[in-house]
């Protein structure tokens, strides 16, 4: 379990991280979700004990990592799948990871075959690695000592779908198994196709956490809908008190898709599409709450948000 | 892919501290599995024996007497120029290649870490110099084959200066990398360490005269002379003492605080 409680850290007038306090739970996947330089990656840091925190604590299992005699052999870190010696093979690195924490040389035979890289990929150098093979190899790192907690730090970057899909059913069976996983993500599809929990952070301040249906209670239901006759159908809805407003070739309506199959059928109009906006409203809040506090604009990437 | 993680056996020793000693092999092994410290080292064996060779060359030409002891000289000073620089890549090449990251998750104890490099980077000079004593054994022995009159006397004295100053050179370069922390820049303050100060501490000596006594106590490269010249003694070791703590220690000091506080990143 990871429990973050109060951290701040600043750069000087800069508060990268203000007073964040929030579990990742053993069983569970928990999304770090949030905008690039909310301060998610810093967060990470201090629990990995590369930065230290000017208030607050951050542990895992109840112990800060330098509490850790063999650190590696209760957590595995993956912070930057790219800060590797590019002239060492993706073999040879595995080998130090695995020596510094006694572990026997059949351990990196094992992590290779779980991340699927094979021989000849594992004698070549990284510098030769696709960025999703270099991720992979950061996840067999991070896997080496069979660690309870798994801090990852945009692990699904520069993975392809396979790549991705693959990864969610191994954290799955991870967590499973009783491990407690942290990944970052700034892309909230990642998170919502991996991880159980998910905590929002927007410039350096926990904005909301909870489960996705948790998330989702507070938003408005949404639906969204495509029949033979959509002018018909914004007519029958109105009428049936419910508020259309066009969405892409489709409608969305403010109530449950339920609800707008039974108007439908009442004014025997034949639906094409039918189906709960609950993705893109889920999306609308990612923006929304991380709006007020984001760095970047996240408005240009907002038209095709709902595509997630 | 395969989605399910093979489980480790409970083992007791993941609850021990990581023993300095695997420390220490870890890092020797970072010497060498990469192109640029393979080749610093293979680089180091061939200048000795070329240099050896040619010292070879025109000793039989000029019919000139050789010693055993000249080739440690001629070793020496290869040494002294390249030992250095992989004291000083034992070090940087974490920071450069961002591979600090990983190396202080997995022993978050930064001092450790850094005395097990340089522990390592003193094996490498250890390393070195028995392939100085191969090649100046081998270098002779080719000498006597060719004509040449060698002398086989082995002085462990001189041998023992040979080697401090070995190592006081791979300690040197790792203190400027552990307080610089980037190699080229690293590299550049050894260079103006090895030839820059002495000139100008004898320029000093030379100009003012309050200087010329405290020269010897601070002017490292002069103190290091004895070693493998005259033979060290109670005074000139004083002073290469002195001079090492001023230009050595401090750096290294100063290296280690500058490494255990700063953010890596």
């Amino acid at each position: 379990m990871i429990n973050v409680e109060g951290l701040t850290k600043t750069y000087g007038p800069f508060t990268a991280v203000d007073d964040v306090t929030f579990t990742a739970r053993a069983g569970q996947v928990t999304g770090f979700l949030g905008p690039n330089g909310a301060g998610k990656s810093t967060t990470m840091r201090v629990l990995a004990g590369l930065t230290s925190s000017d208030r607050g604590t951050a542990t895992i299992d109840g112990r800060r990592i330098d509490e850790y005699p063999n650190p590696g052999r209760h957590v595995g870190i993956l912070l930057d799948a790219s800060a590797q010696h590019p002239g060492r093979t993706g073999r040879e690195i595995l080998w130090l990871a695995a020596k510094t924490m006694g572990l026997p040389e059949s351990r990196v035979d094992e992590m290779l075959e779980v991340v699927s890289l094979d021989e000849r990929e594992s004698k070549r150098r990284v510098r030769d690695y696709s960025l999703g093979m270099r991720q992979r190899l950061g996840i067999a790192q991070a896997l080496l000592g069979d660690p309870k907690v798994l801090i990852l730090d945009e692990p699904a970057n520069g993975l392809d779908p396979a790549g991705i899909r693959w990864m969610r059913t191994m954290l799955r069976s991870y967590a499973d198994r009783g491990g407690a996983v942290l990944l970052s993500s700034h892309l909230l599809h990642e998170v919502e196709q991996i991880a159980d929990e998910i905590v929002m952070i927007g410039r350096g301040r926990i904005v909301a956490a909870g489960t996705k249906a948790e998330l989702l209670a507070n938003t408005a239901t949404s639906t969204l809908v495509r029949s033979d006759d959509d002018a018909a159908l914004v007519v029958a809805i109105r009428s049936a008190g419910g508020t259309v407003s066009q969405a892409g070739d489709a409608l969305s309506v403010d109530l449950t898709p339920t609800e707008v199959g039974r108007i439908a059928l009442g004014a025997s109009l034949a639906l094409v599409e039918l189906r709960s906006a609950a993705t893109s409203g889920l999306e609308d809040m990612f923006l929304e709450l991380t709006a007020a506090t984001q760095r970047e604009d996240l408005a240009v990437t907002a038209p095709g948000g709902a595509s997630a | 892919m395969t989605a399910t993680i093979p489980v480790l056996e409970a083992d007791p020793s993941a609850l021990a501290p990581i023993p300095l000693s695997r420390l220490v092999q870890v890092e020797l092994r970072k010497l060498v599995d990469t192109r640029a410290g393979r080749w610093l080292g293979i680089i180091q064996a061939l200048l000795i024996a070329a240099a050896s060779t040619i010292l070879v060359i025109v000793m039989a030409v000029r019919d000139d007497p050789v010693s055993l002891m000249d080739f440690f000289s001629i070793a020496g000073f290869v040494m002294s120029v390249l030992l250095p620089v992989m004291g000083i890549l034992a070090i940087t090449t974490e920071w450069t290649q961002r591979t600090h990251m990983a190396t202080f998750t997995l022993e978050p104890r930064r001092g450790r870490v850094i005395a097990a490099k340089c522990g390592a980077a003193v094996i490498a000079a250890l390393v070195s110099i028995a392939v100085a004593v191969v090649v100046a054994v081998v270098s002779s022995g080719l000498a006597s084959l060719i004509g040449v009159s060698v002398d086989w006397h082995f002085d462990a004295d001189m041998m023992a200066g040979f080697a401090l100053a070995q190592i006081l050179g791979v300690l040197t370069g790792f203190a400027l990398g552990a307080l610089i922390l980037a190699t080229p820049a690293a590299i550049v303050a050894f260079f103006a360490y090895a030839f820059v100060l002495p000139t100008l501490f004898m320029i000093g000596a030379d100009q003012l005269s309050w200087f010329e006594s405290i020269q010897p106590w601070i002017d490292l490269g002069d103190a290091q002379m004895p070693l493998t010249e005259t033979g060290l003694t109670a005074a000139n070791g004083a002073h290469l003492l002195t001079a090492a703590a001023l230009w050595l220690g401090i750096p290294l000091v100063l290296g280690i605080r500058r490494i255990r506080r700063s953010e890596i990143k």
